[in-house]
């Protein structure tokens, strides 16, 4: 039962991270090209693939979330629940600590 | 350009380390970008922690692995890897770099030793079918051994504390894989496959949390940060196809080895 839906959540975040990486690395690959060919845009779509490459593993715990809600399951609910709350407070911190 | 192929270069090993050991590669990578590359240890921090999401995204993806990740058991620890991982931004924002290399140096130290007192635990169990493995226990199938395996969580306290210790650290530019993984195979119960998995998972949720802090911050340099991320990635698939011919008890030694150099660099600096 609840065995064989987690390991299916398992391969959905498998793909997930897969084409995460796959996307941000591209970015940050041609990103790097064209700093180097002299072009203003590269530190642009660098930076674009920086935050795409962060925004993966948020990704996977909303979903998680999502997920857990949807099954009742209340363990993995909280738990991710609480993890995006951290990442909220963290920015709210950051944020702070720049001004 | 060359401090920017200097950074590939390092991401590359640590790749391949991370994907060999379970561990970030954060330990290789933050000492290389600050005393071989030059750059100043907050940035190479920052560098290699946004690495280390790369590293997790990878390693916890490839195919056989994901089935070895304990994903309830991760989600649960991440609460506290998280947590320390914004205590850690707090406490560290106020400290210098002396003190910063110190502290790596001594976590350092003090894991190579856990893992060369620890090697011969696969804490698993013949598993028949009818074994309760608990809330956070599991089972999985290993190549290397003929029958299916289980095994459960013990000590969970102990696994709290050293997520919420590895989240603190994993802000000086390691994904806090160095601890939680000793800890979790010698203390707790959980098989090294299955630490090292379930750690290689977390590491990216704890990262992350440095990460977003550090790019705010302006740490995060693009060019540096871009080539470093490709060589880890580049790295890492090195790292996987050697992996798949090694045994959990070469892999320790060798992660030993690794940690050792660090800290007895940064100590006779």
């Amino acid at each position: 039962m609840a065995d064989e839906e987690l390991s299916r959540l398992e391969h959905q975040l498998g793909r997930l991270l897969r084409l995460g990486v796959v996307v941000s690395g591209a970015c940050l690959a041609v990103g790097l090209v064209l700093h180097f060919a002299g072009l203003n845009a590269g530190e642009v779509v660098m930076r674009a693939g920086l935050i795409l490459l962060m925004a993966i593993p948020v990704t996977r715990i909303a979903a998680s979330f999502v997920d857990a809600v949807r099954r009742a399951d209340r363990l993995l609910a909280f738990a991710t629940a609480f993890v995006l709350i951290v990442m909220a407070l963290t920015i709210v911190y950051s944020w702070e600590l720049r001004r | 350009m060359l401090p920017v192929v200097s950074s590939l270069f390092a991401g590359v090993v640590a790749g391949g380390l991370g994907a060999l050991l379970g561990i970030g590669g954060g330990a290789f990578l933050v000492p290389f970008l600050n005393l071989v590359v030059g750059l100043d240890f907050k940035v190479a921090s920052a560098v290699s922690l946004v690495t280390v999401i790369a590293t997790s995204s990878v390693t916890s993806a490839s195919a056989g692995r994901l089935s070895l990740v304990n994903l309830k058991l991760g989600m649960v620890l991440e609460i506290f890897t998280t947590s320390g991982g914004l205590l850690g931004l707090v406490v560290f924002s106020r400290s210098d770099d002396p003190t910063l290399k110190h502290v790596f140096a001594a976590v350092m130290a003090v894991v190579a030793f856990v893992m060369l007192r620890n090697l011969r635990r696969t804490n698993v169990i013949h598993d028949t079918g009818d074994i309760d493995v608990g809330i956070l226990g599991g089972r999985y199938l290993d190549p290397h051994v003929e029958h299916p395996v289980a095994y459960r969580v013990k000590r969970l306290p102990v696994a709290f504390g050293v997520s919420l210790l590895a989240g603190v650290v994993s802000m000086l530019g390691v994904g806090g894989g160095v601890l939680k993984v000793p800890a979790l195979n010698a203390w707790c119960g959980v098989p090294m496959k299955t630490a090292a998995a379930t750690s290689a998972l977390m590491i990216g949720a704890t990262a992350v949390v440095g990460s977003i802090s550090y790019y705010m911050q302006g740490r995060v340099v693009p060019t540096y940060t871009a080539a470093a991320v490709l060589g880890v990635l580049a790295g890492s698939r090195v790292g996987f196809a050697i992996a798949a011919r090694t045994k959990a008890k070469g892999l320790k030694i060798l992660m030993a080895a690794v940690l050792a150099t660090v800290a007895v660099i940064y100590v006779t600096q």
